[in-house]
């Protein structure tokens, strides 16, 4: 039975992991941009996060909203100063640029607020839990995991029926040809890195809800969502789901087993499946996930 | 630069020649503690040089090259110290067992490319860093020491440390300008360049590739097994800290990233810049980063670039003269 509780726990946490895929994810198959700062930004994002609950309206996890909506427009203004700069065949100068991004953000924030270890308070939700099919689940991880699926639905549901949605897909499918159609593909670039980045603060602030985070958490949250990703790229949008679930079980599994072990599991399974995987991976390099 | 082939390569060796003899005779007029400073100096800019080659040369851009600076000296520490072996010897071991390292994982991450390619190698040394944090036997997070060289003659060990870092950083120089310029440089070249082509002409893409992986892999591996050699203690939290990845990016990235000077002229400002900013923490690493974001806007090529392009100035050119034109 614990055995079950904590495969049910884990794939509580594999939700949240997917979310933290689903920014890296999105902006790689729009853009082709792989933006090594996410992990930095989901920690910006709960840092962001914990200055702001105290003064949000009716419940601390509302302040996911604010956040989401800070983090939207610091992506559109990331991708117009910076990385649309240099936007080109290669991909290294993009690829550098976010990892200088990265290391400056994350040593300012140990600058700024220090190395300890944070926790955005949700209150006494922390300690509810409900009893299902005889395991005692929480609710907030519950509610974690309900937001990542309503997220990843809403974006796919977005992306196939909304006009804004099309021009993202047409885009992603070729930059130069939407062009003809009167598209900047620039514009839409940095409202794609702005949901990019939108997605991944959300993921950040539940995580900094469900657990603890410093600043050099950024790290580890990339190699998460590099993971799902990866992973992900076996099959389609919700690929990326069951990636995040697989990583998130092989964790609380793991960490029953050995708990010293860390992230080391879950960097393991991930690499079992990439030499498992005969072709499947070359898929991510594809952006068949945002086609239809 | 108007200086035909063959004259120019007699200028390198002349150089190189120079440097051999200056290099050879640099420990007796020298102080223990400046030795030290430049055995760390030869080997962290031998960790910018496998960083430029894999990403100047061979294409591959990689986020986990701390793990071959780690693996080499885990691989000397612990034969050293079970076998009791002089450790200087068991250098080209080092080589080997990295290169062998490089040789396995490589089927595998060469599936991915650009970013993930560069963020598989990273969760590699992850997996290795917190595999060796466990183990006890392996001295688990608090490290090794290395034992053997306790009872040899300080002096003995420091010359011969400084005499293993300086030819690392000769061959970081000289040596990757021999490469550039042999048959299997420019294959490499041609594959950084352009995959398809590459391969239209008869270059086997793959093996090319996985011959460049493999020998920044064991160069890496020999340039970390001096480096923590030389400091006598290695520990997974420092031996596999992605910072080594911030500070040859910084050097390579400011340099100019596929030169050979480029990394010469990195690695100078990044000691330069450590001494001046010594004491300020994450003020100087912030600044390393913010540093290779403005290249990456302004110069992408870095400062060497900046130099070969206004002044024509690029003694270690390995492009040929073009046989169109007169």
């Amino acid at each position: 039975m614990i055995w079950l509780e904590t495969i049910a726990n884990g794939i509580l946490l594999g939700g949240l992991y997917a979310l933290i895929g689903l920014g890296l994810g999105f902006a790689f198959g729009v853009m082709r941009v792989v933006n090594v700062a996410q992990g930095d930004f989901i920690v910006a994002a709960a840092f962001i996060g914990l200055y702001l609950y105290p003064w949000t309206p009716l419940h601390p996890i509302l302040v996911i909203v604010p956040v989401a909506l800070i983090a939207f427009g610091i992506g559109i203004l990331l991708q117009r100063v910076l990385i649309n700069r240099v936007l080109g065949h290669d991909q290294i100068p993009q690829i550098l640029l976010t990892f200088g991004l990265a290391i400056v953000l994350r040593n300012g924030m140990v600058s700024w607020f220090g190395a300890n270890s944070q926790s955005i308070n949700v209150g006494n939700m922390r300690f509810w839990g409900f009893d299902f099919l005889g395991m005692r689940l929480g609710v907030l991880p519950v509610l974690v995991l309900v937001i990542a699926i309503m997220l990843f639905a809403a974006l796919r549901f977005w992306l196939n029926t909304s006009r804004m949605g099309r021009i993202i897909r047409a885009t992603a499918d070729d930059h130069q040809v939407v062009q003809l159609l009167g598209v900047n593909y620039r514009n839409v670039y940095a409202i794609a890195m702005g949901i990019a980045l939108a997605l991944s603060a959300v993921a950040g602030v539940l995580l900094a809800m469900r657990g603890s985070f410093t600043p050099y958490s950024g790290a580890d949250r990339l190699l998460i969502a590099f993971e799902v990703v990866v992973i992900g790229g076996l099959g389609s949008f919700w690929g990326m789901f069951i990636g995040g679930i697989v990583l998130g079980v092989t964790q609380l599994v793991a960490l029953k087993l050995d708990p010293a072990g860390g992230l080391m599991y879950g960097h393991i399974v991930f690499f079992i499946i990439l030499i498992l995987s005969p072709k499947g991976l070359s898929s991510i390099l594809t952006i068949k996930a945002f086609r239809k | 630069m108007n200086t035909s082939g063959p004259s120019r390569t007699r200028h390198v060796a002349i150089a190189a020649a120079v440097c051999f003899v200056a290099l050879a005779v640099t420990p007796m007029f020298v102080s223990q503690g400046n030795l030290r400073l430049m055995i760390e100096i030869f080997t962290v800019f031998a960790f910018a040089q496998s960083w430029n080659f894999l990403a100047g040369y061979v294409g591959l851009m990689s986020f986990g090259q701390q793990l071959f600076i780690g693996l080499g000296a885990y691989f000397l520490f612990v034969t050293s110290n079970a076998y009791g072996i002089n450790p200087f010897w068991l250098l080209p071991l080092v080589f080997v067992l990295c290169g062998l390292f490089a040789a396995a994982v490589a089927p595998f991450v060469f599936r991915l490319r650009d970013a993930y390619f560069a963020i598989s190698i990273w969760v590699i040394a992850e997996i290795v860093r917190l595999y060796i944090s466990q183990k006890d036997s392996l001295g688990s997070v608090s490290g090794l020491p290395l034992m053997v060289t306790r009872d040899m003659d300080r002096t003995v060990v420091a010359v011969s440390n400084f005499y293993v870092a300086a030819g690392l950083a000769f061959l970081g120089v000289f040596g990757l300008y021999w490469l550039a310029r042999r048959r299997i440089g420019l294959a490499l070249a041609a594959v950084r360049d352009n995959e398809g082509t590459a391969a239209a002409v008869g270059i086997n893409v793959w093996w090319t590739r996985f011959f460049g992986f493999v020998l920044a892999g064991g160069f890496a591996g020999v340039a970390g097994a001096t480096y923590y050699m030389s400091v006598f203690h290695v520990e997974p939290g420092g031996a596999f800290d992605p910072n080594w990845m911030v500070v040859m990016l910084f050097i390579v990235i400011i340099g100019g990233v596929g030169t050979v000077e480029g990394p010469i002229i990195g690695t100078a400002i990044y000691f330069l810049l450590r001494a001046w900013l010594s004491g300020t923490g994450n003020l100087y690493l912030m600044l390393l980063g913010a540093a290779a974001v403005v290249t990456m806007l302004v110069a992408s090529k870095g400062l060497w670039g900046i130099v070969t392009k206004r002044y024509g100035f690029e003694p270690f050119a390995t492009r040929r003269p073009s046989p169109n034109k007169p």
